[in-house]
């Protein structure tokens, strides 16, 4: 509930001691008495300014704010004296202090509050001035002048307003022609004005120039007084007039002289000498149409009423043509006539009226027909005749559709003096439209801000160029293969310079010269869709007619791939009922071939796609590995279990039995081997000769770590290692026994290997795609180095990216068993857990003499590292490239 | 500045703020094998560089002034809730893309990151009338940088989508420089350009400068006072006439009214040739004078009273 004052009736709030505004006591054992003296009443707390200064009261307060301005400025805007004032109850004022904050000038705002506060000990502003009159004597309309006032502050608050000057000749402030000024002064401000020479009329009276200061300490009037003298006219026979109407009697008693002095803008001249406004407007008419003139702007004789000959002129004409034509104002009397006229569009001109007594002729060119063939070009012409009668006339020029070559060209069929055809029975023109008084806003001032197009200028442009330039930049850079946080050497993901191609989000120089060739099958065989590799460049050492391979045959006709789709088993492409290759497409410059198959079971459709494609290998970065990939696709409406099983009969070189090094086992593998997806190894690689120095072809498998842009493939199943019987076409799942049976002629060593790999046989939810990666190709290993004497060498596998874990084997030729073998690190690159850096042999195989060691590692960043094992006294090192692998939404 | 050139940076300081997020980005992510952490400074730095890209122009073109210290702390305010919309957009569309395998969702993350960005101008200026308990921003600000937002992040998102499939398959390979930068650059202009268009298309009043020194300049109504004057604090400065005050006139919108009032200047405040002595309502096409300029008062039609 508010409380009402019952002295003042003005309204406190509820608990106010005492009333706000008077200091009548409200409550409490003194109600009704008072008032209190606010302004010296103790505050709860003090408010200290940072300068320390304590202020108790609102007396304190007020005039610690008036000598310590600028802090308490601040203070206001930062809301110090709003809390302050609100934490002593003083709400209304604490809100004051709140507005007075937004005040966009700080000191005003100060000031705002400090009227609020009930404390009188800050006097009133009160303007005070120097002086209330000034006499500046005569002046000259050639000569500057400057003189100033001072404005005193004769109170404590803040004095603040604005000083209006209602004469043009006085302008306020040092530069400019400001004719008003705001101020605002705790003391004194002298103010600056200034005399405008060219803004003096002469006069024969004194001219009083009245500047009206009002300010929040009053209003007052400083009169300035200035005499002009009047320059008589110097010519006769005008000489000695002093103003228009005795230059008009002069001139109406020597017409012919006086005429001159009209026609020459010698009078106009003289009116401007003397700041006065010449009343004739427009171009000074020539001869007797030039006293007319003035005497028809003096209102000494009135106007002829004139006419225009045409108020419609239509052209025809080429463009870059001359054109020409005129326009005749006159009248009926007997009396002179002028007028002239201007077009609205800049390829009109005017010539100089001729004026013929009571006719004048205005002459109109266009020089150069606009080049805007088939176009109609309209133009309005103002004309203003006597007494500031106008007409106004329309032009229409048809540009012919004719290319006409400039003037200056030779051209003899151009006809440049052809005469405008002038139709004189045209439309009425549009109506002078009447003055409007109102606010109307100039249409030539909207002309630049009208769309999009005109409003952006040339400078605003530089942007989008600078913006366009930089993409072209990143075009060229990727174009030529620089990237940003990333090496070059080439391999998967990186380009070199050439054009390049992807599969499997690979990119490679295609143009490079592939060390490892696809062939198929379907070509000359069986048409079973099979696909082998060989080295088109390499012989097989055993059989000089044939190339080197590393499938046993070079079409792959002896690979074979199963699919089981709930139990049945399907040979990969191998058409039958229900079973119809749906693709079979090779784009043999992207050393790429596609086959799918459409398996129709139980009514619901099965994709399996197989995608082979010769790619880089990831370090060696040589067309030197094939990428195997099967896509499953369940587009049925049911659930299938499906699994898929490849065989693929490796042969190395001409050797069809080498042993197969796998990292992860202590050995080689030389026999029936099978893996599982727990144990399974990164690759596995085998040698032509098992020699370091020479270890002829070396074949790679990978198996894991496949990073593809486009596919997230699952993990093999199953690994079968095992000797191939060769009379038997192996069904989905390849015997142990059939795989082992055979006897090489090293015993139980393979003497004809094969791999079979097998994806997880499980349902697949219809509309599920399943991907399934490996590779197949030429691998490398370190050459040994002089250190090594050729007994060791190291090998790569696995997944490269940067924070993946990749496989290194060190390969140890006559070792022994408990021989110690340790790896070196480079920064960046770290075991992977539960590895150590020394490991010992553990099996040696007796035929070869070779062991392996394997490390699991991975490196964090991109970049080339330098791993090096040693063994003893051998050492040897290799060198692999770490790339980035990105998959973050924003790339 | 006119609304067409608003628009015209704001797309421009979107993309150029958007680019060089890309940049920062690959470089301060050299190493990063955590998807999800990519994700983070990607997301973080796209939101907070164009918005506070936009928040600069915005802020500018909103003010028309040059109080830098406004300009900063509303710039890095927006930055700073921009940061924050860029990393959930960016986490959750890398989730849902992770979960789904399609690549095409990377749109909803896109959305929500433009969404949030969008929302960063409005957002900021809410809590910063919260905080200094001033009039908070009328809700139009915030709604329609929602949807200015989301649209450019949908559509940048799927010029991004674009340039990455076409130039990957150009250049046959991916996480290429340009498919990136253009892809940045196309979602930066998208965001940039629908913030402001949605500010432009579905602003409900504005009063645009049709005669003076700044013609051509426009300002869209949405605060609760508006002040001209020749003070640099001035939401429209009018500078060059000593005859304008320095707090000259001010626009209050009421109720969805718009009134205009003279503040004390000398030289008064002119409402279709008639001098404002008292708070008058202002109707679409109305002219209002002040000393040389003149401003014309515009209202989107049909709006509610």
């Amino acid at each position: 509930m508010m409380m009402t004052c019952p002295k003042c009736s003005r309204v406190n709030p509820q608990e106010a001691v005492y009333c706000y505004f008077d200091g009548f006591v409200l409550s409490g054992a003194s109600a009704g008495t008072g008032p209190l003296a606010i302004n010296t009443l103790r505050f709860p707390s003090p408010f200290v300014f940072m300068s320390g200064r304590s202020c108790l009261n609102f007396d304190d307060l007020a005039i610690a704010c008036h000598e310590e301005s600028k802090p308490a400025s601040d203070m206001l805007k930062q809301g110090f004296l709003e809390s302050f004032l609100a934490s002593i109850g003083r709400v209304d004022l604490s809100m004051a202090a709140k507005e007075a904050a937004k005040f966009p000038d700080s000191s005003r705002g100060l000031d705002e509050l400090l009227g609020k506060f009930p404390s009188s000990v800050l006097s009133e502003a009160r303007l005070n001035l120097s002086s209330q009159e000034i006499n500046l004597g005569v002046l000259s309309r050639t000569a500057k002048r400057e003189i100033k006032i001072t404005i005193e502050n004769g109170g404590m608050r803040l004095l603040f307003g604005s000083i209006t000057s209602d004469s043009t000749w006085l302008a306020i402030g040092e530069t400019g022609n400001a004719s008003v000024k705001n101020f605002q002064t705790t003391g004194e401000l002298t103010v600056p004005l200034r005399i405008v020479p060219e803004k003096l009329r002469a006069s024969d009276k004194p001219l009083v120039a009245k500047l009206k200061i009002d300010s929040s300490g009053g209003s007052s009037v400083v009169l300035i007084r200035a005499e002009v003298p009047v320059a008589p006219f110097q010519l006769m026979p005008l000489s000695g007039a002093l103003n228009g109407r005795q230059i008009a009697l002069k001139a109406k008693a020597n017409t012919k002289e006086a005429a001159i002095l009209f026609e020459n803008g010698s009078v106009a001249k003289w009116y401007e000498s003397n700041g006065w406004s010449y009343p004739v407007q427009g171009p000074s008419a020539s001869g007797m149409g030039a006293i007319q003139q003035f005497f028809e702007a003096l209102g000494l004789t009135p106007p002829p009423k004139t006419f225009i000959n045409q108020t419609v002129v239509n052209l025809v004409g080429a463009p870059r043509q001359e054109l020409a034509f005129e326009l005749t104002v006159g009248t009926e009397e007997k009396r002179s006539v002028y007028a002239h006229g201007f077009a609205d569009q800049s390829w009109i001109t005017s010539k100089n009226p001729k004026l013929t007594g009571n006719s004048a002729i205005l002459g109109f060119v266009i020089p150069q027909v606009p080049d805007r063939p088939g176009e109609l070009l309209v133009s309005k012409i103002a004309v203003t005749s006597n007494g500031n009668q106008k007409f106004l006339v329309q032009v229409n020029v048809q540009v012919s559709g004719k290319y006409v070559a400039p003037r200056s060209e030779p051209a003899p069929e151009l006809v440049f003096t052809k005469p405008p055809e002038v139709v004189v029975n045209a439309p009425p023109p549009t109506e002078i439209p009447e003055a409007d008084d109102t606010i109307k806003v100039d249409p030539k001032l909207r002309k630049n801000t009208k769309g999009l197009k005109s409003s952006i200028s040339l400078v605003h442009y530089v942007p989008f160029a600078g913006l366009v330039s930089l993409m072209v930049i990143l075009l060229i850079a990727d174009a030529v293969g620089v990237g940003v946080g990333g090496k070059t050497e080439g391999g998967p993901g990186v380009a070199k310079n050439e054009s390049s191609q992807s599969s499997f989000g690979y990119s490679f120089d295609i143009d490079k010269k592939a060390e490892l060739k696809l062939d198929f099958s379907h070509k000359s065989k069986s048409r079973n869709f099979r696909f082998g590799l060989f080295a088109a460049d390499k012989k097989d050492p055993k059989d000089e007619s044939k190339n080197l391979r590393l499938t046993y045959d070079q079409e792959g006709d002896s690979n074979n791939t199963r699919i089981r789709i709930d139990d049945s088993d399907y040979l990969f492409a191998h058409a039958m009922k229900d079973v119809r290759v749906i693709e079979d497409k090779e784009d043999s410059k992207r050393r790429v071939w596609r086959v799918s198959c459409d398996y129709l079971f139980k009514g619901e459709r099965i994709k399996v796609s197989q995608f082979v494609q010769i790619v880089p290998g990831s370090q060696s970065g040589n067309l030197d590995t094939c990428i195997i990939r099967y896509t499953v696709e369940n587009k049925g409406k049911n659930s299938h279990k499906i699994g898929l099983r490849m065989m693929l009969d490796t042969f190395i070189g001409g050797e069809d039995g080498v042993p197969f090094v796998v990292p992860g086992t202590d050995g080689f593998v030389t026999k029936f081997t099978e893996f599982t997806q727990k144990d399974m190894p990164d690759f596995i690689e085998a040698m032509q000769f098992q020699n370091l120095d020479n270890p002829g072809v070396i074949a790679h498998l990978g198996l894991k770590g496949f990073q593809l842009p486009d596919c997230e493939p699952e993990p093999l199943y199953k690994l079968y290692l095992g000797e191939n019987p060769g009379s038997k076409e192996f069904g989905y799942d390849a015997e142990a026994s059939d795989l082992a049976t055979k006897t090489g002629k090293d015993g139980s060593r393979f003497t004809d290997s094969v791999a079979f790999l097998y994806w997880n046989e499980r349902d697949t939810n219809p509309g599920e795609v399943r991907e399934f990666v490996f590779s197949y190709g030429l691998g490398e290993i370190s050459k040994p180095d002089g250190s090594s004497g050729g007994k060791l060498s190291v090998t790569t596998g696995g997944n490269t990216n940067a924070g993946k874990t990749f496989t290194l084997t060190a390969l140890v030729k006559d070792a022994t068993k408990g021989q110690a073998v340790s790896i070196a690190l480079p920064e960046g690159v770290n075991l992977a857990s539960g590895e150590t850096k020394e490991k010992t042999i553990v099996e040696v195989d007796r035929a070869t003499q070779m062991s392996q060691v394997s490390w699991k590692v991975s490196a964090t960043k991109s970049g080339v590292y330098s791993l090096k094992v040693a063994s003893g006294q051998f050492s040897s090192q290799t060198k692999v490239q770490i790339r980035e692998a990105s998959s973050s939404l924003f790339r | 500045m006119s609304f067409n050139l608003f628009l015209y940076y704001c797309a421009i300081f979107g993309a150029y703020a958007a680019l060089t997020a890309a940049f920062i980005s690959r470089l301060a992510t050299q190493g990063v094998t955590n998807e999800l952490l990519q994700s983070v400074i990607d997301g973080a730095l796209v939101g907070a560089l164009i918005s506070f890209a936009v928040g600069i122009l915005d802020t500018v073109w909103s003010t028309g002034k040059s109080d830098i210290k406004r300009l900063v702390i509303r710039s890095l305010g927006a930055g700073f809730v921009g940061l924050f919309g860029g990393i959930l957009g960016g986490v959750t569309g890398s989730f849902i893309v992770r979960i789904t395998g399609v690549q095409f969702f990377v749109l909803i993350g896109w959305t929500i990151s433009g969404l949030l960005i969008g929302l960063s101008l409005g957002l900021f200026d809410l809590v910063f009338a919260l905080a200094t308990k001033s009039p908070a921003p009328h809700d139009n600000k915030i709604k329609n940088g929602l949807m200015g937002g989301a649209l450019g992040g949908f559509l940048g998102g799927a010029f991004f989508l674009f340039f990455k499939l076409s130039l990957g398959a150009i250049f046959g390979r991916e996480n290429l420089l340009s498919a990136s930068g253009l892809g940045f650059v196309a979602l930066g202009a998208a965001v940039g350009f629908f913030i402001g268009l949605a500010q432009v298309v579905l602003k409900e009043a504005w009063v645009r400068v049709e005669a003076g020194k700044r013609i051509g300049k426009e300002l869209i109504l949405s605060k609760p006072e508006t002040f001209f004057g020749r003070a640099e604090t001035c939401d429209i400065g009018l500078f060059g006439d000593n005859s304008i005050e320095k707090i000259h006139a001010k626009l209050l919108m009421q109720k969805n009214r718009y009134l205009i009032a003279d503040a004390g200047s000398v030289s008064g405040t002119f409402l279709n040739d008639q001098k404002v002595t008292k708070p008058t309502e202002l109707k679409a096409g109305d002219l209002i004078r002040l000393g040389s300029y003149i401003l014309k008062f515009n209202e989107k039609p049909g709006k509610k009273k």
